[in-house]
């Protein structure tokens, strides 16, 4: 017998799971299963993106926004140098989309309703896998994150594994090419004390705290890399094996029998829910919209991003950002920082990079009401110099015709 | 879904004037325009009536130019306020994608068109209005009394009028800018620098002609006085 389960991806995040998975690490068995009758909702990934280039400081805030259970949810997200993690207040976001509302017509549409997908199973356990060191495992807010270093990408994909994370065949070169580089991965999950309609609502709607991600880094960059393997991966799935298949080859068909998950008192085997009337149609994403509000001492721009406000951030903006109840600031109120907004619809297949956020050109305000002029003396000096000059020869004139009469 | 940001289209205050000044002017100047008729089918010579034709342009150029040369030079300033205050607002009547029109913020591509052509304009009337203005005040060729009287009156008429109109220009803006001044002072939300630059750019050009036109006047009148001592 096989469930059906929702499947979405969360942004950078990743892993897929599959309610087959039975009590036990060992028993588990990970495969990916769409439903064919549910709806898939288009991802949806928010961040706050800061960066100092003088210490070459990241601060990556995102925004998890999950359609499945709150139990399922989990992120990956690579870094470059070991990250501190913690969390920040929600209303960030909303203060932000306030203070980057377009002062005039935009083009865009509004982001498309995202899903997400992915997928744990059940508390980490504590062993680490002999090529994975947990730098740091804590429970910040309602998540439980662990740090971790691998040397690996086999060991790494155990270790996920055993602890209730699955990731498909397809992403081990990803993962490896990370490895290679020396990068951290955080791995994030909601805290098991914390499931419950409460927290699962919040996840849905993209309420729940933000996670915040300090890492140092030479570039200003974005992983997606993973999400692309990933988003991939829940086009076409091919389910990772499990350990203990059952396969049965009847001439050439070959038969792959998953064995029946098993009741127990901590996870109870779930009755798939009734499908609605009428049925949805199923649609598989291939893309993923994302909206980085990008803080630097500059402008920002992407290739292909579309920027729908850029703008200096005044001071009354960064008292609104508050990212806990001590009222502390995201940001010191005399930064002087120029905020963009990027967004676009990314496919999978266009995320083989991660992204590099460079400055843009120029500082020319978007979306702020404001036009941008490099050198205003140099405009009112252009406008008023030629009217100056002509009114004081019709005076000259004047003054020497007055004399001559 | 599109989600379509659209705040309602506000107009302009001179927009919205515009109407009630074309209205007054119409008034004014209706009389004026009856009495350069009336000097033209008068009797006299060729010359006289020549002299009256070219007055008449002079008055009818120096007003015209007057009025392009006021708005360009009140466009302008209104602009750069903007500009320099770093809250441009301004109104797009173009219809935008979907149909709808609303308040845009151009580009500063779109605003140096805009200012480099106000600027030819405005340097194009300027002499005109000058030549036009001091060649119309001038006093006629022609030394027959009664025309020398008639233009005297066409001329001070002139002057009232135009000193009328810039008066009625600054009863409405000045009090606008004053308004808005004391509001900006008080702080009340909402209050921008934009908002005072439109009356502020109105007020300041009509103050100048205002007070050319007065000097003007002053200056004819107490010529006219001196004359007619000296001829009494």
């Amino acid at each position: 017998m096989i469930k059906f389960k929702k499947i979405s991806l969360s942004f950078l995040a990743i892993f897929y799971f599959s309610s087959l998975v039975g009590p036990g690490p060992k028993k588990a068995l990970a495969t990916i299963v769409f439903d064919p009758y549910y709806p898939v909702y288009v991802n949806q990934e928010k961040a706050v993106i800061l960066y100092d280039k003088s210490s070459g400081k990241e601060t990556l805030i995102i925004s998890p926004t999950f359609q499945g259970s709150a139990k399922e949810f989990g992120l990956l997200i690579p870094t470059p140098t070991k990250p501190t993690v913690d969390t920040v207040r929600s209303d960030v976001f909303t203060t932000l989309e306030q203070i980057t509302s377009p002062k005039y017509y935009p083009y865009a549409t509004r982001g498309l309703e995202s899903f997400s997908g992915l997928s744990l199973s059940q508390a980490p356990s504590k062993e680490s896998a002999d090529y994975v060191t947990v730098v740091e495992t804590n429970g910040v807010d309602v998540y439980e994150t662990s740090i971790l270093e691998a040397t690996n990408e086999e060991a790494l994909a155990k270790w996920l594994k055993e602890n209730g994370y699955t990731v498909p065949n397809s992403a081990d070169f990803v993962i490896k090419d990370y490895i290679k580089k020396g990068y951290f991965f955080v791995a994030a999950k909601i805290d098991t004390s914390a499931l419950g309609p409460f927290v699962e609502g919040q996840l849905k709607n993209g309420h729940i705290n933000p996670l915040r991600i300090v890492f140092e880094s030479k570039n200003l960059f974005y992983p997606v890399k993973i999400t692309g393997a990933l988003l991939a991966e829940s086009i076409n799935p091919k389910p990772r094996l499990p350990s203990n298949p059952v396969v049965q080859e009847e001439n050439t068909k070959v038969t792959v029998i998953l064995p029946e998950p098993q009741p127990s008192p901590d996870r109870p085997v779930e009755i798939p829910t009734p499908y609605p009337y009428p049925y949805p149609t199923p649609f598989k994403p291939s893309y993923v919209t994302y909206t980085f509000y990008i803080i630097g001492d500059h402008k920002k721009e992407l290739p292909g991003f579309s920027t729908m406000y850029a703008g200096a951030l005044k001071k009354e903006s960064l008292e609104k950002l508050i990212t806990d109840e001590n009222s502390n600031l995201l940001l010191s109120t005399s930064d002087k920082k120029f905020i963009t907004k990027l967004t676009k619809s990314m496919n999978f297949s266009e995320m083989n990079n991660d992204l590099l956020i460079r400055d843009a050109k120029d500082n020319e305000p978007v979306g702020t009401g404001e036009i941008y002029v490099e050198n205003p003396t140099r405009l009112v000096l252009i406008v008023a110099t030629p009217i100056i000059l002509e009114a004081l020869v019709i005076l000259v004139i004047l003054l020497r015709k007055r004399k001559k009469l | 879904m599109i989600d379509v940001y659209s705040p309602p289209l506000r107009r302009l205050p001179y927009l919205a004037d515009f109407d009630f000044v074309s209205v007054l002017l119409l008034v004014l100047f209706a009389p004026l325009a009856i009495f350069i008729v009336k000097l033209a089918l008068s009797k006299g010579s060729f010359e006289e009536k020549l002299e009256v034709v070219k007055k008449s342009y002079l008055f009818a150029g120096s007003f015209i130019s007057l009025i392009v040369f006021y708005l360009v030079l009140a466009d302008l300033i209104n602009i750069v306020i903007n500009l320099l205050s770093g809250n441009f607002s301004t109104v797009l009547t173009s219809v935008l994608s979907g149909g709808l029109s609303g308040y845009g913020t151009p580009s500063f591509e779109t605003v140096a068109k805009g200012l480099s052509y106000r600027v030819s304009i405005a340097l194009v009337f300027m002499p005109l209005f000058a030549y036009h203005f001091i060649e119309a005040l001038t006093p006629l060729k022609t030394q027959t009394q009664d025309l020398t009287t008639l233009f005297k009156i066409l001329r001070n008429l002139y002057l009232w009028m135009i000193i009328l109109l810039f008066s009625i220009i600054l009863l409405g803006f000045g009090i606008g800018l004053i308004n808005k001044a004391l509001q900006y002072a008080l702080g009340v939300k909402g209050i921008t620098l934009s908002e005072i630059a439109a009356p502020l750019s109105f007020t300041v050009p009509a103050v100048l002609f205002h007070i050319l036109h007065i000097i003007t006047l002053k200056k004819k009148e107490n010529h006219l006085d001196r004359t007619l001592l000296k001829a009494s």
